[in-house]
Parts: C-alpha cells; structure tokens; sequence
C-alpha cells in the first residue's frame, strides 16, 4: 500500500508586525473613514469657534452700562479720580456684579484718600462676591494701611502674596507697611524677598541702602536688648548691603565699646582728629572748632569723603544730621514732612532732640539768670515762698551757688518776712557759710542805712544769728570788725565769740571790748549759746572770777544749766554760791531740782546759801503742783536747813488745817531738837490781829495747835520740857487740852 | 415710476409681506414656489434644468469613486454651505464679530485692572487690529486699546512703541476721556522721547492744559519743560497749579515739591541779588505754608542778605524750628555780636537759644556769664549731643579744654552705653 505523496509543508514566513503607521494607513485607507475623521474636525473647529465667539459676546453682553465703565477705568488710568470715582460708582448701581469695576472703583477710592470706602469694596469683594483675587487683598492691604491699620494690612498682604508670589509691588508693600508700623526685622524679611525679586538697577541699589538701614535698625534693637551676636551679626549684613550708610557708624561703635569698653572707645573717639581720620574713612566725632569756621564743631561721616560742617553740629559721626526722624520707621527725615518718604506714614515727623526748639516761658528771666541781676535773686528769693515745690528746691540750689550774690536779698527777706519764709532765708545764710560774712555786714548795713524809723529790731539780730552759728573757720572773716566802730558790729562780734564757746578766742574779746558791753551781750545771748560759753569756763578765769560775779550780769539760770556738761562744774557753783541767792538763781535752782541732771548741784548750792533761800524753798515744797520727788528734793534742803528752815516751816501753818500740815509737821519732826526752839517762838509770837484786840480774839488757832502736835510727835526731852513750859503758860484751855494731849501722847484733837 | 413703484410696494407688498412668515427659510420657500411653478411651464426649460442636474452628477459622481474626490466634494459643500450661512446671516455676523471684539477687550481691561499686563497686553493687541465693525455699544473700542496699549508701553519704557500705538488712534470722535488721554499720553511719550523739538512739546501741552486745565500730567510737562529751560517763575506757576489739583493721595507731596521750589526760587532771587523779588516769594511760602517756617525762615534770609540781622534773628527765632535755629547759629558766627544776648534770646525765646546765647558770651568774651548760660543752657536742656556739642565749644571758648574734652568723651560715652535698664 502506498500513500499519496502528501504535498510538502513549506515552511511559514515569519509575519513582520503591522507597525503604527502602517496600521493607521490602512485604516484610512478604508472608505468613508478620512472623510468622516475630516468631517469631524471640521465639526469641532466650527464648534470650538462658535463656543468662543459665544462666550466673548456673552461676556459683552452680560455688561450693563459697559461705556460708562470703560471709560471710568481710562479715567482711573488717566488720574481723573473724581471722575472715574463717579462712572464707577454709577456702573455698580446697573451691574453691581461687575467685580473689576469693583476692583477699580476701590483703588481710586483709595487715592482719593477716602480709605474706608476702598476697604469696605475690597471686602464686599472678598466676603460677599467670595473673589479669590490676589490683586484685591492687595488692595483691601492698602486700603487697611490708609485707614492707620499697618499691622493687618501687612498681614493680609502676606497672605495674597502667598498666592502671587513673584508680585514685586506686592512684596514692596508689605516692605512700607512693616517699616510704618516699625517692625523692622518683618520688614527686613520682606525687603530681602523684594530684593531677590529685582534686576539690577537703581530701584534695586535703592532699595539695597534703604535695606541696609532697616537691617541696622533691627541690629540697634538687638544690642538695646542686650544680644551684642545678634547685632554685630546685623551690623555685618548692613555693611554688606550698604558700607556707606550713616546708621552703621553708630551701631560699629557701640558694638565695638561692647568689647574694648566704653570709657576707652569714647576716649578713642573724642580725641581722634577729623581732617586725618576722615581722610583714612574711619569714623569720628570731631571736637576742634574750626580756625576759620566761626567756631563750629566740626564733624565728619566714614564714608562722606570730607567734613560736613553744621553750624550747630551734633557728633555726626555718629548721628545722623538730620533733626527730624520719622516716628513710624525711624528714618531720617529732612524737614518737617508730611508724609514719610520711605515708609509714607503721615504726619510722621518728630524732632530728634525736642527740647531745644521748646519755648522758654521767660526770656526775661532767663536773661535776668544769666546776668544774676537783682530781678533774679529777687525771683529766687520769692520761690522760697513756694514751700514744697520743684521751684522751692531748684532757688534753694541756686541762691546756695550764688553765694554772695544773694546775701542782700535773703538778709532783706529774712529781716522782713516771718514764719517759714524768714527761716528758709536764715537757714540758707548760715548755709553759706562764713565766706560770706563781709557781704552779710555789708547788707546789714546797707538795709540799716534804708531804713527811715529805726522802729523795732534791725538786720543786725539777723545778721548776728547767722554769725553765731559759725565755727572757728570764720575767724578770718571776722578779724575786719574789730576795727569797726559800729555798736551792731560789736554786737555781733562779741555774739559770734561767744557762739564759738572757746574761752581763749574770748580772750581777744575781753582785751578789746569794755565789761559792761561784754556783760550786756552775755545778758542778751541766746541761753544755749550762753550756756555753751559757760561750759568752756576754767578754774580762775577772768570770768568766773570777776565778769560772771558782777551784780549787772543777770544769767544765773545759764550759770545752773552749764553745770552739767561743765569742763569744770565746781567753778560755776563758785560763782553762783558768790552770787549769792539772787532771785533769778534762786528761781533756776529751785525749778533745777525738778531736772535730775541738775537736781544735786541745785540742791547743793540751796543748801549752801542757807536761810535767805529757805522761806522760797518752803514755798516751792508748798506748792500743790510739784511733783512727789521734787517735793522730797526740797524736803531734803529743808531739813538740812535746820533752825532756820523750821522757824520758816512753824510760821508756815495756816489758820486752818490742812494736808499740808502733816508734811510740815513730819519736816519738823525730822529737823528734831534744832526745831524746838523755833517751834516755841512761833507758838509765842502773836498775830497783829490779837495784838490788837488784846485778848478778844481765841488764841487758840490751827498754827499753835499744829506746832503742840510737832512738838509732841517729836517726843524728846527739849521738846517735852518746851511743851510743859508752854501748857504752863498757856491760859486758854482748848490750847492746854491740845498742850496737854501732846504731853500725854494722846494723838489726834478734835477741831 | 418711483411713485408708482412706492404706491405698489406699499399698497400692494406690505399686506403681502406682512402675511408672509417670519422664518426666512419658510420665506425663501414662499418666493421660490411660484418661480418653480412657472419654470414647470416650461418643459423646455426644465430639460435644460435636468441635463444640469446630470452633468453635475456625472461630474460628482467619479470624485465619489476615490477617497481625495470624496474629500474634495466635502470641502467644497462645507465652503458653499458657509459661503450661504454667511450670506444668509452677515448681519449677526458681524454683530457677533463687534460683540466678540468688544468682550476681548472687557477681558483686556479686566486683565489690566487684575493687574496681569501680559494677558492683557495680547488681548488689547488683537482688539488694535480689528477692522470689522465698531460695537454700537463701545465703538471706540479700538481706539481705547489703542491708547491701553501706549499706557502699556510707557510703563514699559518702550516710548518709541508707544507712540506707535499713539498714531493709530483716530482722533475724530473720540469722547472727551480718550481725548484726554491721547492727549495726556502723547505729551509724556514725547517728553520722553526727547527728539521731539521743547517748542513743539511746549505748544502741545499748552493746547493740551487748554483743554484740559486741570490735568497734573500735563501741567507736570510743562513744569518740566519748565524746569529744563530754567524758568523758575513758570515752574512756580505750574507747581502751584498741580499742588492744588493733585489728588489726595499724592498732594501733599506735590505741596511739599511747591514749597521746595518756592525755597530753591527764593535762594536763587537771594543770591542773584534780587530781594524784592525773594520778598514777594516769601509771602507765597508763608500762603502756601501757613504753619511752616519756610516762609519766615526765607524772610529772615532776605533781612539777613541785606544786613538787617535784628530783624533776620527775629524771624529765625520765630519759627521755633531747629532750622531757625541752625540759620541763627550761622548767622552769628559770621556776624559775632551783632545782637545783645539779651535781645538775641528775647527773639529767639528757645532753650535751643540758650546754647547760642552761651557761645555768644563765649566769644565775646564774657567768661562767667558764659559760663553761667551754659550752666542755665545744659540744666534746662540735658545731656543732648547737640547739648554737649556746643557747650564742649564754649568750655573751649573759655579756656576749659580739659571740660570740654570730658564733656565730649562723656556724650560719646552716653551714646555707646547700653540703656539702664
């Protein structure tokens, strides 16, 4: 069996793969395909045309009073703002959906200054419209920042920015606005982000020096805040930015006294000469004035090229010369500007240094101070009226520098004013001092020789009360008057002498001065410069043992009250016990018992002048208003007193009985014996009365019975051998009763 | 014949054309029914019409075979369809064509406010180059992007360009804004420029404030044409004019630049001699800044040139600026003693004049009052600079440089120490 040949399987060529183009090639190759795809595009274009022309006429037709508003916008562009500012507004009331009108109708608002009314477009634009625009935040910013709000206008500038933030107008505004609101480190991030947004040229140079300033204001904060890193690393950048600028030196210099100190940099910049420094551009502060120049300070700028001279120059070196700065941005201003050329705050000028341009309320015055003519000193003078106040304080200080000057004035207030007025000019004299004693005497005079009645005290009082209260540093001003003939002058020098308290210095006084004057100062001297002198007193002095025992000199109470800080105690009580009881020493012991400084001498020196002080001591020891301890003092001289003190104590029972009586009656009893005698006298000695009547009148009387009570009390043998020969005398019965009862000891008697 | 044909057509075609359809292809229709009817009258006619028909079949029929044909006859039925439509439609057409370029232009103006100057420049470039008809609503829609587009280029500095745009726009019926533009703008374009003859710019500027006499731009040419030929009176005059129509925003610096210029015409009628004339320049500052020194301070200048320091002096010291008392201090020391210190501070009554008064003292020699104003001067002032800087050169005046050394190291010291607290 055979099989058919079966034909031979060629093999298959291998089949290339349609590519792309080939694949679109025969597709487009099929009838009616080219054409429909042709078709279509045809279709679509006329569409996408129609849609276009559609959409533009549509947009011209949904425009309501359209004429109105493109010309308002050329107005706008034109700066016919009162014109575009009407069409504007006219076109919102017919198309209030015309936000670019809108846009636009707000900046001219705003131009025209009416800032509220921008604001209030920008918002209905942003919160009613709900218009994400860019460009009107920015507007809405400026409006903000017309309206005084720089710190929100800044902030919603910012935010816009962030959307747009290539807009190189944007970034130049948040730059103004933080510098108005004179946060400069803001502004410094905002200008660098300007900075990096321009070309080379002069807006950018300009902007570069004005950078520099913010940079260096931001440096001068940090070193007022204490970060020295922090502001030199700002004093750096400004450099970098602008070298020349005048804000620099200042920062460099302080930055530099940070390191090297303040005391040395100040040295090194005040002595530095401004003709070689300037020409080496460092900085100086010239000090020099010009030979030529009037006398101007000369001052020069690193970086200036030369000196500038000012005819009032401040250290320019250092400051700027500008007198005004603006109080937003702290730049530099010219003149007083209405509006800030670099931040346009308005109204933004203020004086560098204010107070020389303040007014003076008184020429006049000033004038009169500069002179020290009497208008002044007299001004001064009424100021110390004003107790309490500055003015007070401030003529106090002045009339103090004015010295001599002033005497007369303040010696002619002293003399006539009172109170405290007559003391603040006193107080001040004496501050003064002794250099002013020629020109005090010379006042006095001069006032003396003014006055037409010589009615009451003169200067002179014044005057000598001033002088007493210097020291030994005025001896040398003082030696002039004794060669003065004037009464007052002697006056006021024997005072003075004695106001020092130096018995020595005193002696030129008693050589040259007559006693009876010397006594009749030491008898008008104030007690404690009186008592001052009496101190200084040695054993055997002149004084103690002449000029003080003088009948003339009526001091003695000085005399008791220098006892106590007495260099030596003993002279005076000499010299008062050679005095003898005087009534003014008498007077002064008896009141110097009450003094517990003084009680002992006085009742030492009462004791020792004896009977003649007894009787006032009695009636000082009687006297309901002292006190127990003085009482007791007294009691104690009393008894020390003896027979003298207990006659004047017997005659000293009053017709009636008394609390009194007990004391006087246990003052005799102390005295003992010695009071019996006197006691039997003073019960003897009739009164004038009974003398008289002869036997009319009772004997018997409180006297005789307080005296029958002592002597009984006293119980000793004179005095009961006194009461048996006085009941044996005795013819009244109620008298013998009581004589009899003291005999017996029987105590108390009824009436 | 023209009567009778106007009797006809409105006595006999308006009852026709009133009953007539509004659509106008039904209206078409109605005119050609009674041509057709008429032409199957005639046979002879419609075999013409027919063989027509077939020839134009027979010429369709082979470009139906290939695909170009195709093509080709699709184009050519597109074309003739337009061609009708457009025939049939112009009149929107070009109503749709003046609306069309009118929104492009609002789009360009809204781009120009939006302050896109990119998209709105291209846009006001295609509405310049319309020649189509004019919108009924804006019809100086191309004459505004003319002028939009100049403004634009100005900005740009591109002042040759411009005045390109400037010569495009068709003066004649342009309303009054855009007449105050063209106006405005082509005098800065031509200032700008700087080729075109000052007479020239000088005459149309002067027609421009002619007609618009209240136009800062165009009073601000002038100033400077002004300005550039030295004629100070007349810039005054324009100055004055532009401080007082300038708007808010910028008028007070314009006053400022009034005033300045009033300082500068001042100084210059000062130094060419001419006193009566910086008189009466004076008095304008004085009415342009009632509140300023300028004025006064430009007086005194005026006393001062001609010897009067009494009277210069006092109205210095009136002005209770620091420049009067800077002008003060000058004067002085060209003049020392020409006023008693007493009179000096009378009219001069700041403590500012406390610091003159004391070098005046200084100088002429009267140490201790000298000395006793700088004491007065220093406690009422403080330790300023300008404080220590003049009385660091009264203490030199005296004879006290070692003060005045201290005195100065001390300002400088206190101006680098840290604040107390």
């Amino acid at each position: 069996m055979s099989f058919p040949s079966l034909p031979v399987q060629q093999p298959e060529a291998p089949v290339e793969p349609e590519t792309f183009w080939q694949w679109l090639y025969s597709m487009c190759s099929e009838p009616g395909v080219i054409e429909i795809l042709l078709s279509t595009v045809i279709v679509v274009t006329i569409v996408f045309i129609w849609w276009r022309l559609a959409g533009l006429v549509k947009n011209a037709r949904a425009r309501e009073a359209l004429s109105d508003y493109l010309l308002g916008v050329e107005q706008a562009l034109q700066g016919n703002l009162a014109g575009a500012e009407k069409r504007l507004s006219k076109v919102l009331q017919q198309d209030p959906e015309n936000h670019y009108a809108r846009l636009l109708l707000g900046k001219v608002l705003s131009e025209l200054g009416q800032a509220e009314q921008a604001h209030q477009q920008h918002l209905y634009l942003q919160r009613a419209f709900e218009v994400e625009s860019g460009e009107n935040d920015l507007m809405l910013a400026q409006s903000l920042l017309g309206a005084g709000l720089p710190i929100e206008a800044a902030e919603v500038a910012e935010r816009a920015l962030q959307r747009m933030p290539q807009n190189v107008l944007g970034w130049q505004f948040v730059y103004r606005a933080r510098l108005q609101n004179g946060d400069h480190e803001a502004a410094v991030r905002s200008g660098k982000k300007l900075l990096s947004l321009l070309h080379n040229g002069p807006e950018r140079d300009k902007l570069r020096q004005d950078l520099a300033r913010t940079v260096a204001e931001v440096g001068t904060l940090r070193w007022l805040q204490g970060d020295a890193r922090l502001a030199l690393q700002s004093a750096k950048e400004a450099e970098g930015l602008d070298a020349s600028l005048q804000r620099l030196p200042l920062l460099s210099a302080r930055l530099q006294a940070h390191e090297e100190g303040v005391e040395a940099m100040a040295r090194q910049l005040s002595m530095a000469n401004p003709e070689t420094v300037a020409a080496a551009g460092a900085l100086v502060v010239g000090g020099k004035p010009e030979p030529s120049g009037g006398g101007e300070v000369a001052v020069v700028a690193q970086g200036d090229g030369g000196a500038t001279k000012l005819p009032m120059a401040t250290f320019a070196g250092l400051l700027e010369s500008s007198r005004w700065s603006c109080q937003a941005c702290r730049g530099p201003l010219e003149r007083d500007v209405a509006q800030c050329p670099r931040c346009g705050a308005c109204d933004p000028a203020v004086l560098v240094e204010p107070n020389l341009v303040e007014s003076i309320d008184s020429p006049t015055e000033a004038m009169d101070r500069i002179d020290v003519n009497d208008a002044h000193v007299q001004r001064l003078v009424r100021s110390l009226g004003d107790e309490g106040s500055e003015a007070h304080g401030d003529a106090h200080r002045e009339l103090m520098h004015l010295g001599e000057r002033a005497v007369d004035e303040l010696l002619r207030t002293a003399w006539k004013a009172s109170g405290r007025f007559h003391d603040d000019a006193i107080m001040i004299l004496r501050e003064m001092g002794p250099t002013i004693a020629p020109a005090l005497f010379r006042a006095s005079d001069s006032i003396g020789k003014q006055r037409l009645l010589a009615v009451g005290s003169g200067p002179e009082a014044i005057v000598g009360r001033i002088v007493q209260s210097y020291d030994r540093e005025a001896l040398p001003h003082m030696q002039a008057l004794f060669a003065s003939s004037r009464p007052d002058h002697r006056r006021i020098l024997i005072d003075y002498f004695l106001g020092l308290g130096d018995v020595v210095a005193f002696q030129s006084v008693l050589e040259r001065f007559p006693p009876m004057e010397i006594l009749h100062r030491l008898n008008h001297a104030e007690p404690e410069v009186l008592t001052r002198f009496l101190e200084a007193i040695p054993r055997g002095h002149f004084l103690a043992d002449s000029l003080l025992l003088e009948p003339t000199f009526y001091r003695d109470d000085a005399l008791l009250a220098a006892v106590r800080d007495s260099d030596d105690p003993e002279v005076l009580v000499q010299v008062m016990l050679a005095r003898g009881p005087t009534r003014n020493l008498t007077t002064g012991l008896i009141e110097g018992v009450a003094d517990d400084g003084l009680a002992a001498t006085s009742q030492r020196v009462l004791e020792e002048l004896g009977a003649p002080v007894l009787e006032h001591v009695l009636a000082a020891f009687a006297d309901p208003d002292s006190t127990e301890q003085v009482q007791k003092r007294l009691a104690r001289v009393l008894v020390r007193g003896g027979a003298d003190a207990a006659a004047h104590i017997a005659d000293g029972f009053g017709p009636e009985p008394t609390m009194l009586d007990d004391r006087l009656r246990e003052l005799l009893v102390i005295i003992g014996d010695l009071a019996v005698e006197p006691m039997s006298a003073a019960y003897e000695r009739s009164g004038w009365l009974e003398k008289v009547t002869a036997g009319l009148i009772r004997r018997l009387n409180n006297r005789r019975v307080q005296i029958a009570r002592a002597l009984g009390d006293l119980g000793t043998k004179p005095a009961h051998k006194a009461l048996k020969l006085l009941h044996k005398r005795e013819k009244d019965d109620n008298l013998r009763l009581h004589l009899q009862r003291a005999l017996h000891g029987q105590g108390e008697v009824d009436g | 014949m023209g009567k009778i044909g106007s009797v006809v057509r409105k006595g006999l075609w308006a009852p026709i054309k009133a009953i007539l359809p509004k659509n106008p292809w039904l209206r078409v229709l109605v005119y050609a029914l009674p041509i057709v009817l008429v032409l199957a009258l005639f046979g002879p006619a419609l075999d013409v019409v027919l063989r027509l028909v077939d020839l134009v079949i027979r010429v369709i029929e082979p470009l139906l075979q290939t695909t170009i044909g195709r093509i080709l006859l699709m184009l050519v039925v597109v074309t003739i369809t337009a061609l009708l439509l457009f025939w049939l439609l112009r009149r929107r057409v070009r109503e749709m064509r003046a609306e069309a370029t009118l929104g492009r232009h609002l789009q360009a103006t809204a781009a120009l406010v939006g302050l896109d100057r990119r998209k709105s420049r291209d846009l006001f470039r295609r509405v310049a180059r319309y020649r189509g008809p004019l919108p009924d609503r804006y019809p100086h829609v191309v004459q505004d992007a003319n002028l939009k587009l100049a403004r634009q280029s100005l900005d740009r500095n591109k002042v040759d360009e411009a005045l390109g745009w400037l010569a495009r726009v068709v003066e004649p019926g342009l309303p009054k804004e855009l007449s105050r533009s063209l106006l405005q703008l082509r005098l800065e374009a031509l200032r700008r420029q700087g080729e075109v003859l000052p007479a020239t710019l000088r005459r149309e500027a002067e027609q421009a404030v002619v007609r618009f006499p209240e136009d800062v731009n165009m009073l601000a040419v002038l100033r400077d044409l002004s300005e550039s030929e030295g004629k100070a009176q007349e810039v005054l005059k324009w100055q004055e004019k532009i401080a007082k129509h300038a708007p808010p925003a910028t008028r007070v610096r314009e006053r400022q630049r009034y005033v300045d210029a009033l300082v500068a015409a001042g100084q210059r009628a000062l130094q060419g001699g001419e006193v009566d004339a910086a008189k009466k320049i004076a008095k304008r500052l004085q009415k342009a800044e009632p509140d300023g020194a300028s004025g006064k301070l430009l007086l005194g200048d005026v006393h001062r040139a001609a010897g009067e320091f009494r009277q210069a002096v006092r109205l210095y010291g009136s002005t209770a600026s620091p420049t009067g008392l800077d002008r003060i201090a000058e004067l002085l020391g060209e003049n020392p003693g020409v006023i008693e210190p007493r009179e000096l501070l009378a009219n001069c009554p700041m403590q500012g004049g406390l610091l003159l008064v004391a070098r005046e003292l200084a100088r002429a020699g009267e140490y201790q009052r000298a000395e006793r104003a700088a004491r007065v001067a220093a406690e009422s002032l403080g330790p300023t600079p300008t404080v220590c800087a003049v009385l660091a050169e009264v203490l030199d005046l005296l004879g006290q440089e070692q003060k005045a050394q201290l005195l100065r190291e001390q300002t400088v010291a206190r101006l680098l120490s840290p604040p107390a607290n």
